[in-house]
């Protein structure tokens, strides 16, 4: 029987809530501050980690905590002339899915995010100057799906829960999976053997592998549901 | 104390062997094994203690997190597969890489401790070499997957339930020519899981696919990736079998056996019901991913013997056995025709153990060969690998090349063009191995057919628009000595302005035959496309081209 048998779904929630957060933050601008903090988190999910070695991303999110938690104490110079080379000033990769999908017509894809995010109860900040389909943007909305879902699985509504699985897995069938792939390779292209390359390889990982668990488990309790 | 960084600064194989097979059946000589190791492969570090199968705790004394890779030879089944994952994971190794040799069952319940001895250096030898070749797993071939085989109670509803994974098929999009045209994975996937998205990438169906690794063995571009059953590690694999230096088991003969009918040989094992230990067993996912070139390979590099031990019929992943059955009719078919012993290639029943034991007592004589096969060691799955082992072996057996079979798996086919080619090369864009190849002179062009790189897939013929392409499955010896020749040759028209090619002299006739008295015809065929313009119908186009210069009268 594996580890993870008597793996509690609400703590998984919350684990999946975490790892989407670290990995959206992680594709914003690296200021110093922010560098701090995920390698503050890193460190603290690294120590929390251990029940999830039976699960077939482990290796690859261990790798990434450790890289994260050892850029805390050092200068972010290096990420930040990365980052804008990659991201901003050169745009060698767009972070943005409408590049991707409807490289003529962003609007149409920034809409259908937008109806993402408003049927899941939530609308972008106005404080907050990236599109909505910016991939920490998009991440950060499979936090809070993941969130929802906890506390769903806390108040011990299946009902619910399921509910907010679905959602969790339409959205990566629609959107991330669509296109995060593409947009990781692309940074391996670009930029070789670096931090961008091991933290996109290390959400690529995670998402595939999410992606792939939800769609296991809806089928099970579809099945279930179908034999009573 | 083993390090990450062997003596040649690479990080270490570890080979983990349990010390109970000592003591176990007949026994094994560990220390022997251990010396041999060192002796053959330094860089390998050899552990003798307790295995996953004798100890839960193996792990703590086992140092894995210093192995670059991992060879387990255990002396049963009875561990936890999750388990052993898991600390596979938390070794930072992908479980999938992880090797298990089940010695007890293979070598030490069924031969006398010499040959026991002898057979588990071969074994441990070829995981090495699997390992070694292992491509590391990636985040789109495998899938998780959740079993309830229990009532869901209350308390299951809140929890996950037992999770595993399981190898799918992944495809490499950069080797991968399905925006070419080609569907020879799609079409040998016995579960449709493989198809092409609508703007080319051939994709998986991770629900659909069950990892038989039909799909592996057939692509012609080795695109196709199924952790613990990639090309590179069946190739690695097979060769280590056949090639490892143990003077006291040969002849040698390799037994390809289904994972989930491995129990059979166990269970004839526990039962003393013993075989010569010249048979090797070679565990795959499944039989449907073995081909007829895989067998006559194994021949090919100087084993004796090969047989498949299918699953039983209901609970097969591929679920084809009469594809199974076919291809080892051919293989047999093709022996009788060399002069070989068709009885070389065995397919065996999982489901009669004495029938088993008894279809493996016997194994056809095969002179020992200095040198391997003549040829070196041709690899499984590169273009005209088939071809390549087919003339192997009748060179061996000294077989006249005037020879043909034809049969439905037979793993070559052969290409005929009918009166009526227009040369229109869509057979050629729609070749997955390049067999069929366009050469131009300054006169005429010629269609090119190399036998040795066809594999009779059928998509020239599926798409030549006038049905005048043919494909046979056939074994046709001389044809495949010959290599390439001119299947088709034609005048190459010129442009009269330019004298850049138009059109094959068929082609144009084609299209003369088909507009009849149409104005833009003169145009067409004899001015290449810069010099005629853009074409429109009517007189204007002619008159564009004449430029007042060339009277069409």
């Amino acid at each position: 029987m594996s580890r993870s048998s008597f793996f509690r779904l609400e703590d998984l929630a919350g684990f999946r809530q975490a790892a989407y957060r670290v990995f959206g933050t992680v594709l914003l601008y690296p200021s110093q501050e922010r560098i701090k903090n995920l390698a503050h988190a890193a460190r603290e999910l690294e120590r929390q980690s251990r029940p999830l070695v039976g699960f077939a991303f482990f290796p690859e999110w261990q790798r990434f905590l450790s890289t994260l938690a050892g850029r805390g104490d050092s200068a972010t110079a290096d990420l930040e002339e990365d980052y804008l080379r990659l991201f901003v000033v050169n745009q060698e990769v767009s972070p943005y899915e409408s590049s991707f999908r409807a490289p003529g017509n962003p609007a149409l894809t920034m809409a259908a995010l937008d109806g993402e995010y408003v049927a899941g109860g939530l609308s972008m900040a106005t404080s907050f100057s990236e599109p909505p389909d910016h991939a920490a943007v998009e991440l950060e909305f499979m936090s809070l799906l993941c969130e929802q879902e906890g506390e769903a699985w806390a108040k011990r509504s299946v009902t619910d829960a399921l509910r907010h699985l679905e959602r969790e897995a339409g959205f990566l069938d629609r959107h991330l999976s669509r296109w995060f792939p593409v947009f990781t390779e692309q940074v391996g292209f670009r930029a070789g053997d670096s931090f961008y390359t091991s933290v996109t390889r290390a959400a690529h990982s995670f998402i595939e592998h999410d992606r792939a668990l939800l769609s296991a488990f809806l089928e099970q309790y579809r099945q279930e549901a179908v034999h009573g | 104390m083993v390090s990450r960084e062997g003596p040649s600064g690479r990080a270490e194989m570890k080979v983990l062997v349990c010390q109970k097979l000592e003591t176990f059946g007949s026994g094994l000589d560990l220390q022997a094994i251990k010396a041999w190791f060192r002796d053959q492969t330094p860089e390998v570090s050899f552990q003798i203690q307790p295995g996953p199968c004798c100890e839960r705790a193996w792990w703590q004394k086992a140092s894995l997190s210093e192995a670059s890779g991992l060879v387990l030879g255990l002396c049963s089944r009875d561990y936890s597969m999750a388990e052993l994952e898991a600390q596979a994971r938390k070794a930072g190794l992908d479980p999938f890489g992880v090797e298990v040799v089940n010695l007890g069952s293979y070598c030490a319940q069924v031969s006398a401790k010499p040959q026991a001895t002898e057979k588990a250096k071969i074994l441990l030898k070829a995981a090495c070499a699997r390992a070694e070749v292992f491509p590391e797993s990636r985040p789109d071939s495998v899938k998780p997957v959740l079993s309830w085989d229990h009532t869901v109670s209350r308390r299951s509803l809140f929890t996950l339930p037992p999770l595993r994974y399981e190898p799918v098929a992944s495809i490499r999009k950069e080797s991968c020519i399905s925006d070419e045209g080609c569907r020879v994975c799609a079409n040998s996937c016995p579960r449709q899981a493989l198809s092409p998205l609508e703007d080319g990438p051939m994709t998986c169906d991770k629900s659909r696919c069950t990892g038989c690794g039909a799909c592996v063995s057939a692509c012609p571009q080795t695109a196709i990736d199924l952790p613990g059953a990639s090309s590179k590690q069946i190739e690695a694999q097979i060769a280590a079998l056949v090639n490892t230096d143990s003077a006291s088991l040969y002849p040698r003969a390799i037994l390809f056996v289904c994972r989930k009918s491995a129990h059979v040989l166990d269970d004839l094992a526990r039962k003393g019901l013993s075989y010569p230990p010249n048979w090797i067993p070679m565990e795959v996912p499944c039989i449907g991913m073995v081909t007829p070139t895989w067998l006559l390979h194994c021949l090919d590099l100087g084993a004796a013997a090969a047989a498949v031990l299918p699953c039983e019929r209901d609970d097969c992943r591929f679920g084809q056995r009469e594809v199974v059955e076919g291809r080892i009719a051919y293989c047999r078919e093709f022996l009788e025709l060399i002069g070989g012993t068709p009885d070389s290639v065995r397919l065996l029943d999982p489901l009669d153990e004495e029938r088993l034991a008894s279809s493996l007592k016997d194994l056809p004589v095969r002179e020992k060969r200095a040198g391997g096969n003549g040829h070196g060691e041709p690899p499984l799955f590169a273009p005209g690998a088939s071809a390549q082992t087919i003339l192997g072996l009748a060179e061996q057996f000294a077989s006249p090349l005037d020879r043909t079979l034809m049969h439905p798996y037979s793993p070559v086919g052969v290409v005929t063009i009918s009166q009526g080619c227009t040369a229109c090369e869509a057979c050629v864009h729609a070749c997955p191995t390049r067999a069929l190849r366009v050469q131009r002179d300054t006169e005429s062009m010629s269609l090119i057919f190399d036998a040795t790189l066809c594999i009779g897939c059928q998509a020239c013929a599926s798409i030549c628009p006038e049905r005048v392409v043919r494909v046979e499955k056939v074994t046709d010896l001389s044809l495949l000595a010959q290599g390439r020749f001119t299947l088709y040759r034609d005048s190459e028209v010129r442009c009269q302005t330019c004298g850049a090619p138009i059109a094959p002299g068929a082609m144009l006739k084609k299209i003369t035959a088909l507009l009849g008295s149409h104005p833009a015809v003169p145009a067409i065929t004899r001015y290449c496309l810069s010099c005629r313009g853009v074409l429109t119908p009517g007189p204007a186009t002619v008159e564009k081209v004449k430029g007042g210069e060339i009277n069409d009268s």
